[in-house]
């Protein structure tokens, strides 16, 4: 019995990464009273496929300055953040 | 960042960043972060990053103004409706968080905000469809265009109630947006 081939090289092609755009858009608008942001969920996976993720994320900070008055010294900072990364194979 | 510093700029990642900031629970500022370069935004100005750019830009141009926080949620969900529509790769629902002066914060479920698109959808067809015929319908070549006409604007005002109180019923319900408490 002979052996065939293999239907494939054994030999691995290295290339970079497949660039994954992250396509989205977020916005900000200034309300009386405070700051709204609104992003959209849709997360681009692979040229074919999609899923749905969170955009918005939001953390709490404790936040050390200069205060005239020092029981305030200590704050707190709530921030509303979006990295968009459009090489995100470095990140990964 | 550091960690990319002397590559070449191909290689380093784009970043773009909207941050709302709140300061000791007396104001909220917002700050955006394109590249290597934080700036801080006035305190009535709108932004907007990511690919969207291109369809939200126009339109924040038109809304140069602060008004109410459910006001400002339905432009904004408008806009966003048109920026799905246009560009490419953004789509999905829409989620909306307010930050609010006082540090607390408010998060508008995707449900609510499908709904409120749903109905700037319609609100928009009703628009184009309706109102801007019977504005423009000023060439009486039909006997009965002038009566439609009239009869059309003069309901209106109902037509746009029906509209107010269907926003209302999706804002108000608690179990769909949540204050939160005690997030100072």
């Amino acid at each position: 019995m002979t052996p065939k081939p293999f239907p494939y090289s054994l030999r691995i092609k290295v290339e970079r990464l497949p660039v994954r755009n992250r396509m989205t858009a977020i916005l900000s608008l200034t309300f009386i009273g405070g700051v709204l942001m609104m992003a959209d969920t849709e997360e681009t996976l692979t040229t074919d496929a999609k899923s749905s993720c969170d955009k918005l994320i939001q953390i709490c900070i404790q936040v050390w300055g200069y205060s005239w008055n020092r029981h305030h010294r200590r704050g707190w900072a709530l921030a509303l953040y979006r990295l968009r990364q459009s090489r995100a194979a470095f990140i990964l | 960042m550091r960690g990319y510093q002397g590559l070449d700029a191909d290689l380093v990642p784009h970043f773009e960043m909207l941050i709302a900031v709140n300061i000791r629970n007396e104001q909220t500022r917002l700050f955006c972060w394109k590249e290597n370069r934080v700036v801080m935004l006035p305190a009535d100005g709108h932004a907007t990053v990511g690919s969207g750019v291109v369809q939200i830009h126009p339109m924040l141009r038109d809304t140069q103004f602060a008004g109410r926080c459910d006001a400002m949620l339905f432009l904004g969900i408008r806009m966003m409706y048109h920026a799905k529509r246009a560009v490419t790769g953004v789509g999905g629902k829409t989620e909306a968080i307010a930050l609010y002066d006082d540090a607390t914060t408010q998060i508008f479920g995707t449900d609510a905000t499908q709904r409120i698109e749903e109905l700037v959808i319609d609100l928009e067809q009703i628009l184009n469809l309706s109102v801007y015929q019977d504005i423009s319908a000023v060439t009486l070549d039909v006997k009965s265009l002038e009566t439609n006409v009239q009869k059309n604007l003069a309901e209106l005002p109902r037509l746009m109630q029906m509209y107010r109180d269907a926003y209302s019923k999706i804002l108000n319900p608690p179990s769909v947006s949540r204050k939160s408490k005690g997030r100072r």
